[in-house]
């Protein structure tokens, strides 16, 4: 794709395109605009494909890092436009129980894991770590839509990443 | 260098530079004292990797079929469009436009007359008026020609640049009409081999109203893809989105993402996943809010057993 073959550009979107729209789904929680940012993202790989270096990471989540915070973008976008209302959680207080079908079996399993190795996080460490993903808010702005004080948000937020990379090892040593 | 206490405050607040928590001035301080210890950069790095596999674990969202297809054929005939200008460009710069051709004509008429005029010292010097009266005479004729010839020549040159333009033109367009040909027929390949194959299995969805709504689902037991096909479907309402679950034998409801139908209600769905014959009890559609729910809160639409 850096050497500009408009066929790699296919081949990439034919992979990852259903992936980049669920987590773009998932952020900006609006199909319509979903799609605009997902056009958006493949259009910025090609673009910077002569960039991309291995050290970023495999293709797939270097995709999914540009994914994430476009759409972030997106989501502060549409907040100011919505004069700041919160977006409504309701939707999202629970992983599904069981995987999610994604474009192969590889994600499948990814998938699996990392849902596994949420739902072995206490509820409230969860809550911290998806709103500091999925919704890009700084450890104030989970303290003031909590109500807790910023200690415990930034205690809450290092417990949770660091217990889901040991889930995610462990799991991994497991498949091994 | 930074020391034991500074490496220590950093190691407890690492999980904050990962999920990007922290404001600019702060990550930057924390990072310049991270680039000072090998066991810190590590850390970093598995925390970030753990931070960045939360994007794997959403609920699956597969986009409709017909606006995937037409979201790929934006970006292939952007590709093509941008890559042809660029190499459009650069051979501009190698070859002579129409403009730039047309200045070395007009400064070579132009340079017709120092010449003229630098032969009279010279004729003077040979002595042979008689001869430079006959050159004189026909001088603004030669000049003449040469300006006419000069003007057909940029005229065929133009004629034959525009040719050039209008042919790349065409190919642009034939290159542009046989991207989206091709991309129509990998889809249309491929929409055929997951609803005919010999491993196809379909059910049949119908719908839980008298209406009309109904659906039927491929499921090719080998390469484990599932094709749903609506029609009659009316479009999800604003804010809300349907969505399509798999029923297993242990009444697990699986999603299988969300799509929405287009205006004459129609709408192909695609998804692969792993599921043994024997575990599929039922497929079914229900309205949940946008971007889906991790299990069916709405009201089931179309259904249909899978009893064979």
């Amino acid at each position: 794709m850096a050497g500009g073959d408009e066929s790699a550009l296919g081949a990439l979107y034919d992979r990852w395109a259903d992936a980049v729209n669920a987590l773009v789904v998932r952020i900006v929680r609006d199909e319509a605009e979903a799609e605009e940012v997902v056009e958006a993202v493949f259009w910025q790989a090609w673009q910077q494909a002569a960039r991309y270096t291995t050290d970023r990471g495999a293709p797939g989540a270097w995709l999914l890092a540009m994914a994430r915070s476009r759409s972030l973008d997106r989501l502060r976008a549409l907040r100011r436009r919505r004069d700041e209302q919160p977006v409504d959680d309701s939707v999202f207080d629970n992983q599904p129980a069981v995987g999610d079908p994604l474009s192969e079996l590889d994600a499948n399993e990814r998938a699996s894991r990392v849902v596994s190795a949420l739902q072995h996080l206490p509820d409230e460490q969860r809550e911290v770590l998806e709103l500091a993903y999925f919704e890009g808010l700084s450890q104030t702005e989970i303290a003031e839509r909590l109500g807790l004080p910023l200690g415990t948000v930034k205690t809450r937020a290092r417990l949770a990443l660091r217990k889901m990379r040991d889930r995610l090892d462990a799991l991994r040593e497991v498949e091994a | 260098m930074s020391t034991p206490n500074e490496r220590d405050e950093v190691f407890v607040a690492l999980p904050d530079l990962a999920l990007g928590l922290l404001p600019a001035a702060e990550a930057e301080r924390l990072m310049s004292i991270v680039a000072t210890s090998q066991s810190l950069q590590a850390e970093l790095a598995s925390l970030r990797g753990a931070s960045n596999a939360l994007a794997h674990g959403v609920p699956a969202a597969p986009i409709a079929a017909d606006r995937k297809a037409a979201m790929r054929e934006r970006l292939m005939t952007r590709a093509v469009s941008v890559k042809l200008d660029s190499a459009e460009s650069t051979s501009t710069t190698r070859t002579p436009t129409g403009t730039t051709v047309t200045t070395p004509t007009f400064s070579a008429t132009l340079k017709l007359e120092p010449r003229e005029s630098r032969s009279t010292p010279i004729i003077r010097e040979v002595q042979i008026p008689a001869r430079l009266s006959l050159v004189q005479r026909i001088s603004p004729f030669l000049a003449i020609a040469a300006t006419v010839a000069f003007g057909l020549a940029v005229f065929r040159l133009q004629d034959i640049m525009q040719q050039r333009n209008d042919a790349e033109d065409a190919l642009r367009v034939a290159t542009v009409e046989a991207t989206r040909t091709s991309a129509q027929l990998a889809i249309s390949d491929s929409l055929i081999a997951a609803m005919s194959g010999a491993n196809v299995r379909v059910v049949d969805m119908v719908s839980t109203k008298k209406l009309a709504p109904g659906a039927k689902m491929f499921w090719d037991r080998v390469a484990n893809r599932w094709t749903m096909v609506t029609h009659d479907l009316p479009s999800a309402g604003e804010g809300r989105t349907y969505q399509l679950w798999l029923v297993t034998a242990r009444a697990e409801k699986i999603s299988a993402g969300t799509f929405n139908t287009d205006a004459r209600g129609r709408a192909v769905v695609q998804a692969t996943y792993v599921l043994a014959a024997r575990d599929l009890a039922a497929i079914a559609i229900t309205e949940e809010p946008t971007g889906g729910s991790p299990q069916p809160t709405g009201t089931i639409l179309v259904a249909g057993a899978a009893t064979q």
